[in-house]
């Protein structure tokens, strides 16, 4: 196993965990435990078939009952029907539509704070596909600011919009494994904290069901189930109407661990009150719901996007000459680009913005180049300072200066520190645009610098 | 027992699904039943999850049997223990080292799933993240967590992680 620096401190507890870990299952372990599968699925299809039969008869006997007492039929469900809530929960069919308003409260030191009587925190809009994995929120806490992410495979689009910003900010990356968001989860949507511990609660009958009727009258089903989390006790209640399931409200409450440094409430209270529910057929959906990728035309935004090699705004999307190696390099394939428009808060060659393409490697990694990896970056800068000072900053190993074309380049190669592989950088300016060639040692960023051509 | 997607899932997961049920239970008896349980709903679902999804449903499952696990043998044993005057005992695997199987029985399921994966299946972090539905930095918080946790245990004289959200009420999980 690596060793980390966090890791160094329980060297000795994990050898000793490691050391009483069960053995590898052997083949016969492996074949008995299919079969004990086997006879488990046997029994939960023979249970079925005696539930099925045990269903039928209660009906008859129900019928019968009805046509003797001679009274109507009422649907009156004495116990809280969990698959129930869990379906509405998740429905299998259709598209979710829900609009949730959340209040948020906490309280000092001794203070008590009435259910409810929270601030408005935000309000939030989803749509949600579990069949196609798609899904949107739109999440607005102020009548100025909104946030929205829509995931739509393999896509995640996000807006934020402040009024303290001059124009919104559009991310738009790639949906993956190493990607940034994770895949939808059928019983996740929500505030996944809350919908998980939920579904295990569900799951284990651990919570407390009561009959209760709300402040407007509606009859409902009060499920209580609690947590013991590292932050403190968590009490959850959700309220279901009673005919139907239809979720009206979530409470949740935080009981804080005491805090030394008093930075953390004792409490915290949140309530959402769930104003809309409504499953909608696919076709139903607004268009454009789930559309995740960017509209680049306003000029006021700031992007950032991640584009596939296909992706036609490859060619479009920059207002200056971007400059690459083709379709492929040096037997590497394109596999995605990164458009940013703008960066304030990088270094200062970035900030007018800059396009990056990527050859070979992991074809939905965000971090630095990999070991194989070739990226060819295009700034929208030429400015000697902006230039040097990230010179100064990022070069490393042995520096060379050469010249192609009549044009000076300076490159640095060698193993970065923290790094077991060559790397080298090449700084050249073209035209009005600086180019940085990151390759994998000198001769391939060499060879790369050969193959440049604009975009 | 036809459905191939369901015997390319049995191949590829069954021996960690085993081990990690048998390492949490500390049994390899009640272990092997609570890993026929999890593959059998598998099949009796009839849920086609996309094969990168399935470990992580095995895992989720397993975990909450596990959870069900042993608050089904606290019970049992704090009864047995009543009746007979007697402690409960260690498990099978763990008899060399009766102290730790304590301390780590004591965490709750998911620090002993991330132990599990971390330690025992040496995996990185991205792959116990990816099993256990987290993202990269929860799983290593969960697991440095379990550690710090299960080192306090073991020796009460050294001092307390101290476990709260850095920062203050916007770290909670909102609703």
């Amino acid at each position: 196993m690596p060793t980390r620096s966090e890791d160094v401190d329980h060297a000795d507890l994990e050898a000793r965990i490691v050391a009483q870990a069960p053995r590898e299952p052997t083949d016969e372990d492996v074949s008995r435990v299919r079969e004990k599968v086997s006879k488990a699925s046997f029994r939960r299809a023979s249970v079925f078939r005696y539930a099925v039969a045990l269903v039928a008869v209660a009906l008859l006997a129900g019928v019968l009952v009805l046509w003797v007492s001679g009274r109507g039929w009422q649907q009156q469900s004495s116990a809280f029907a969990y698959d129930m809530a869990a379906g509405v929960i998740a429905p299998a069919d259709g598209v979710l539509h829900v609009v949730l308003s959340h209040y948020y409260s906490n309280t000092e030191a001794g203070a008590t704070v009435e259910v409810g009587t929270g601030t408005l925190a935000d309000t939030a809009e989803h749509w949600v596909d579990l069949d196609t994995e798609r899904s949107r929120v739109e999440i607005q806490s102020d009548p100025e600011a909104v946030v929205y992410v829509v995931v739509s495979p393999p896509r995640v689009l996000s807006v934020s919009k402040s009024p303290l910003d001059p124009g919104p900010h559009v991310s738009e990356t790639l949906w993956g494994e190493g990607g940034t968001d994770s895949p939808l989860d059928p019983i996740q949507w929500l505030r996944p904290d809350w919908a998980r511990s939920f579904a295990e609660a569900m799951d284990d009958r651990v919570c407390d069901v009561e009959e209760t009727v709300t402040p407007d009258g509606v009859e409902a089903w009060s499920v209580t189930w609690w947590e013991d989390t590292e932050m403190g006790v968590l009490t959850n209640r959700a309220l279901f109407r009673r005919n139907d399931y239809r979720p009206l409200s979530i409470f949740r409450r935080i009981e804080y661990a005491p805090s030394e440094d008093g930075l953390v409430p004792e409490s915290e209270e949140h309530r959402t009150d769930v104003d809309e529910w409504e499953v909608y057929a696919p076709n139903e959906v607004p268009e454009g719901t789930f559309e995740a990728r960017a509209d680049l035309t306003d000029p006021t935004a700031t992007y950032d996007i991640w584009m596939t090699a296909d992706d036609p705004r490859l060619r479009t999307c920059c207002p200056y000459a971007v400059w690459w190696l083709g379709a492929e390099s040096q037997d590497r394939p394109l596999i995605m680009a990164n458009w940013v428009s703008r960066a304030p808060g990088l270094n200062r060659i970035a900030q007018k913005g800059f396009m990056s393409v990527r050859y070979g490697g992991d074809p939905v990694s965000y971090a630095e180049p990999v070991e194989d990896q070739i990226v060819v970056t295009t700034y929208a800068t030429t400015s000697t300072d902006a230039i040097d000072e990230y010179w100064l900053g990022n070069s490393f190993g042995t520096i060379t200066q050469g010249e192609a074309e009549g044009r000076e380049y300076r490159m640095c190669a060698g193993t970065l520190p923290g790094y077991h592989y060559e790397r080298a950088k090449l700084l050249i300016v073209i035209g009005k645009v600086t180019v940085e060639i990151d390759a994998p040692g000198s001769d391939a960023a060499l060879a790369a610098l050969r193959d440049l051509e604009p975009l | 027992m036809s459905d191939s997607w369901f015997e390319d899932a049995w191949r590829e997961h069954s021996r960690a699904a085993i081990r990690y049920c048998v390492f949490a239970t500390g049994s390899r008896d009640d272990g092997e039943e609570i890993a026929a349980e999890t593959s059998s709903r598998l099949l009796g679902s009839g849920r086609r999850l996309r094969p990168r999804k399935v470990e992580s449903w095995l895992f989720t499952v397993a975990r909450n049997l596990c959870v069900s696990y042993h608050r089904r043998a606290g019970r049992e044993r704090r009864a047995l223990a009543r009746m007979t005057c007697r402690t409960s005992g260690h498990e099978e695997h763990w008899r060399h080292d009766v102290e730790l199987w304590e301390c780590v029985r004591a965490l709750d399921e998911r620090s002993r799933l991330a132990i599990y994966l971390r330690l025992v299946e040496d995996r990185p972090f991205s792959a116990v993240a990816s099993t256990m539905g987290l993202t990269e930095g929860a799983a290593k918080m969960t697991y440095y967590r379990a550690m710090g946790r299960l080192r306090n245990s073991l020796d009460p004289e050294t001092p307390r992680i101290t476990e709260r959200p850095a920062g203050g009420a916007n770290h909670a999980d909102q609703i």
